[in-house]
């Protein structure tokens, strides 16, 4: 059809007309990103709301599934994500166009760049090969699965917003108006973690939704899922007059316009509010043109992801299983290293519901296997004894919800050990510069305190004698809180350190022959 | 389909959600900030025993309660009903299981907790790695309802309470 | 034509020039003459003196006993003149509890919540304007403050609470021995009177943590330090801190593992409050409760060699008031 044709077409039908769907389609994008916004501000609170945070999270049937590959279990609470894909089998990807709050952030984003993408929107807006890329990406990360890594984490969008928001975005405000607060925020990695997700926004310039056509697993997995949809878009050939209006706004590049493939299709809508002839509709049951529902992988491709994926798992660990790296310190709660990386979805819920900021997330600390994986930074901040957030927030029992009881560090201990404290008896000021100090065993929570101090009569440079307290650890009693690395006046590489070994989650972890409870 | 029912059928689903989150952000459960011993709304124990004082309360059966993984007791003296509370802090939740069956035999009866042994004179039940002995007085006259009800008072004060 | 067009011409450019000139020279001014904007360190300030006159009639300390830990603080300062001596109407009063640890009341590491509400009914009934309640505690402020039962009874008796991410620090020139100036809360410059309310724990290294060490929840900046030199550190604190009264929470005593606590155990019920104008005084009095004898802490001993109390006022046979049951 002429180029002019298709102007002429355009200006004479104006805007697309309004349709109570598509309408109803804007209000729940809205809602379930701010439902989004809050879960994220409520993170941090104290645990007594009975608002659910980890509503989103455990709707998410990637997470389900490659959990179910990585450890064999699903949780519980996870099990709501079949009604997501019950709403796949139903209504096809509904998901991706009224729900996901990473979708409606990339929606917002191509709309708010539509003027960039110059040239004939049917050309600008047509379904590219390299969507399929999508469906590789979520064979490999399965498989990958399956050998007990859940890297699948790192793509999931639910996982990424989260994480993205969390210890990426989250602080950027505080840091840029320069805001000063005794207990900073800061994360490793935000420029990445933050970036990362800007990056993905800006790509939006140049092909609409880009992220949700091209990478996302989730959307993959619910694309194939779609392939058995009851209700999906269906032109009626009689009426259509070849405009090619309803390719304009697709947001899903599934060309509804003759070849329509149910899998790309987002359930936006916009293709029945633009079209001028009233030609296409949302109905159940009806035929579909493309082959596959429009997956249309070519076998080689998909041989070709499967062998990327067996090859790459090696290759992870051929640096060694996240567990050999020394000092990466768990959440209290989380489960023994293997079982932890298997269920860990990399989600940085604990990340941002850490009150003190000592969650961080791992970008080396944890090897690459550990990747997001969040590690307790001492020097960052302590676990508070009374605190139990983390488990609270985890939406898949990588991390246990324990009571304050069950801690145990509230009322003294014993308790739960994450780590052991040691002196660098170099940098200690009592051990090493014959200057009193022992604001570590001062702050250090336990009872009978797990730091003892012993009268030692030193030398000062003049040849006096000065007695200082000079403080040692007794491992059996040390939780690995982090308080006194945390509070040491040496404050650049502390004088007091705590690493993981001694941890009670992982009896291989015991270096004393008391053991581990 | 008429119009307004599409949008009946659009809109439930959000109205439903809508109420249930605002529902969940006013509602707060007992906060773990809460100032609260380890019984919500009972005093300061008369006995709060680590698990090496065990002996100064229950003599020789502390060894017993030690391999099974008590490590605190606490006892409160109650005056309405007059009755002796002890409420024993285990390990695990199987050490408290196995102390209750030990103490209170097999059989087991309604009551507060996940597992209770409920008579006229004393009620034993457990919440978690919780063992609570409720023994009233031998002299008193009061009747199982109001024994009963204190037990589930000092369930009610476990569950909100700072071992929640 | 031509010539208008030139002069028209001419005008504009030199109005532009003249508007480039203009801005640059402004610009020029501006940095010129302010300071910029790493200003080099605000100068220390003194801190105020918060006490009121000495007045003989009164005991310099009181002690009251009983279970009621309200009615001991209400006989205590009854003792010494009553609350109208210490707080004006109109005036504004900062009390200081120990709020540093996240600890439930019965475990005794921070000052019991009813001490504080009790003392907050106080002031407003002495007509006082605004009471703060502040501190800036070692753990999470917000857990702390909550758990501690503080936040509550601040809420409860009418007071309000100030978090050091709420008012900031101010150096305050501390002019010591050991201390030249450090970073106080905000607070203490905004207020009338300063009521210290600490509770009587151990401290493994400057003995007792009562009075004198209370004044360290204040201090910002790396605290930490101070334990180089603890004891003249907080001689230094309790001559630079002259708060108008102390009250002096014994209703429970932490015995072993102070400051920070934990087990039940090693916190024992003792039923007093104590309250006195004469801070070494108070101090004193706290360390006999610690079976402590009061000459053989030093930062007890300099600070009464810098005049700042009397050790035997705190020593001697004190009458107590027996309030209450």
């Amino acid at each position: 059809m002429p180029a002019l044709e298709l102007a002429t077409v355009r200006r004479r039908n104006g805007a697309p007309r309004a349709y109570l769907p598509r309408t109803f389609r804007w209000i729940y994008q809205g809602f379930f990103l701010a439902f989004f916004l809050a879960s994220l501000a409520l993170m941090t609170d104290e645990g007594t709301r009975r608002f659910p945070v980890r509503f989103l999270l455990h709707l998410d049937p990637l997470s389900a599934l490659a959990l179910l590959a990585s450890s064999f279990v699903i949780p519980s609470a996870l099990l709501l994500s079949l009604a997501v894909v019950l709403l796949s089998v139903v209504f096809g990807r509904a998901f991706c166009g009224w729900v996901c709050p990473v979708g409606t952030l990339h929606h917002l984003a191509s709309w708010a760049t539509r003027r960039l993408r110059r040239g004939p929107y049917h050309e600008v807006n047509r379904w590219r090969p390299h969507f399929r890329l999508k469906y590789l990406l979520l064979v490999g990360l399965l498989l990958i699965a399956l050998s007990g890594s859940l890297v699948a984490g790192l793509l999931d969008p639910l996982s990424l917003l989260t994480r993205s928001f969390g210890s990426g975005l989250a602080p950027m405000p505080g840091a840029a108006l320069g805001v000063v607060s005794s207990r900073p925020r800061l994360f490793a990695g935000a420029w990445l973690t933050g970036g990362i997700f800007l990056g993905l926004l800006v790509a939006n310039r140049w092909i609409a939704r880009w992220w949700c056509r091209a990478l996302c697993p989730l959307g993959a997995l619910l694309g194939v899922v779609s392939r058995a949809a009851i209700f999906r878009i269906r032109l009626d050939p009689d009426r259509c007059n070849e405009c090619r209006l309803c390719l304009r706004d697709c947001q899903g590049a599934d060309e509804p316009f003759k070849k329509h493939r149910v899998s790309e299709c987002h359930v936006c809508l916009n293709c029945i509010a633009a079209c001028p002839e009233g030609a296409i509709g949302f109905q159940a049951f009806a035929p579909t043109a493309a082959p596959n529902g429009g997956v249309d992988l070519p076998r080689r491709q998909l041989v070709g992801a499967t062998l990327t994926g067996l090859v790459l798992l090696p290759l992870i660990r051929a640096g060694g299983r996240s567990g050999s790296v020394p000092g990466a310190i768990r959440p209290p709660g989380a489960l023994a290293e293997a079982e932890f990386v298997a269920r860990c979805v990399r989600c940085g819920a604990c990340v941002n519901a850490c009150p003190t900021a000592a969650l961080q997330p791992a970008l080396g600390a944890a090897g690459l296997e550990g990747l997001y994986t969040p590690v307790l930074v001492p020097r960052r901040g302590w676990c508070e004894p009374s605190c139990v957030r983390c488990g609270q927030v985890c939406p898949s029992g990588a991390i246990r919800a324990l009571s304050v009881e069950e801690k145990g560090w509230l009322h003294g201990g014993p308790g739960i050990r994450i780590g052991t404290a040691f002196f660098d008896h170099g940098r200690c000021l009592p051990w090493a510069m014959a200057t009193p100090c022992i604001v570590c065993e001062e702050v250090c929570p336990t009872s009978p305190k797990a730091i003892w101090l012993e009268p030692v009569e030193v030398a000062r440079r003049d040849g006096s004698k000065l007695l200082v307290q000079q403080p040692h650890v007794e491992p059996a009693r040390c939780v690995g809180c982090g308080l006194c690395e945390a509070k040491c006046p040496v404050n650049d590489l502390a004088a007091i350190r705590v690493t993981r070994v001694g941890e009670s989650r992982d009896s291989g972890s015991a270096f004393t022959l008391g053991g581990v409870s | 389909m008429p119009r307004w029912l599409l949008g009946l059928l659009l809109a439930a689903p959000l109205v439903g959600l809508s109420g249930w989150l605002v529902h969940g952000w006013v509602t707060r459960s007992q906060g773990p900030a809460v100032a609260t011993g380890l019984l919500a709304g009972f005093p300061v124990p008369e006995a709060d025993l680590s698990a090496d004082k065990l002996e100064d309360r229950v003599d020789g059966a502390a060894e017993a309660l030690r391999t099974q993984g008590c490590r605190r007791l606490l006892y409160w003296r109650l005056v309405d009903p007059p009755a002796d509370l002890e409420v024993l802090v285990f390990r695990t939740a199987e050490g408290a299981g196995t102390t209750m069956e030990r103490e209170a035999g097999p059989e087991r009866t309604a009551g507060p907790g996940e597992e209770a042994q409920a008579s006229d004179q004393a009620v034993y039940f457990r919440r978690g790695p919780f063992f609570v002995r409720l023994l009233l007085d031998p002299a008193a006259s009061v009747s199982a309802e109001t024994l009963t009800r204190k037990a589930h008072e000092v369930d009610r004060g476990l569950r909100q309470g700072a071992g929640r | 034509m031509t010539d208008s067009l030139d002069r028209r011409l001419v005008l504009r450019r030199l109005g532009q020039a003249g508007l480039v000139l203009g801005t640059s020279g402004a610009l020029g001014a501006v940095g010129l003459l302010s300071s910029g904007r790493f200003r080099p360190q605000p100068k220390a300030r003194a801190l105020p003196d918060h006490r009121v006159a000495l007045d003989s009639r009164f005991p310099p300390l009181a002690v009251a006993r009983g279970s009621d830990p309200a009615l001991l603080v209400r006989a205590a300062i009854q003792r010494l003149g009553g609350i109208q001596r210490f707080v004006r109407n109109g005036e504004s009063v900062l009390l200081k509890p120990n709020m540093a640890w996240d600890r439930t009341p019965e475990q005794g590491a921070n000052t019991h919540p009813a001490v504080v509400a009790e003392m907050i009914r106080q002031c407003r009934a002495a007509g006082a304007r605004r009471v703060i309640v502040a501190d800036n505690p070692v753990h999470d402020a917000e857990r702390t403050s909550q758990r501690s039962g503080i936040r509550q009874a601040v809420g409860d008796a009418g007071g309000e609470m100030v978090l050091p991410d709420q008012c900031g620090f101010t150096r305050a020139a501390l002019l010591g021995s050991v201390l030249d100036s450090w970073e106080v809360m905000s607070v203490v410059f905004l207020v009338d009177r300063v009521i210290n309310l600490p509770v009587v724990k151990n401290h493994s290294l400057s003995l007792l943590t009562c009075g004198l060490k209370n004044h360290m929840g204040l201090l910002g900046g790396t605290r930490a330090r101070l334990h180089q030199e603890i004891h003249a550190s907080l001689a230094d604190l309790a001559a630079a801190f002259r708060p108008t009264l102390t009250v002096v929470d014994a209703t429970r005593v932490m015995l072993r593992g102070g400051p920070t606590g934990g087990r039940l155990q090693d916190v024992v019920v003792r039923n007093a409050v104590a309250a006195g104008t004469d801070p070494v005084a108070c101090d004193a009095w706290a360390a006999r409760q610690l079976d402590l004898d009061p000459r053989e802490v030093p930062h007890l001993l300099q600070a009464e060699g810098k005049g700042l109390g009397s050790l035997a006022a705190g020593m001697g046979p004190i009458e107590e008031f027996h309030a209450g049951a």
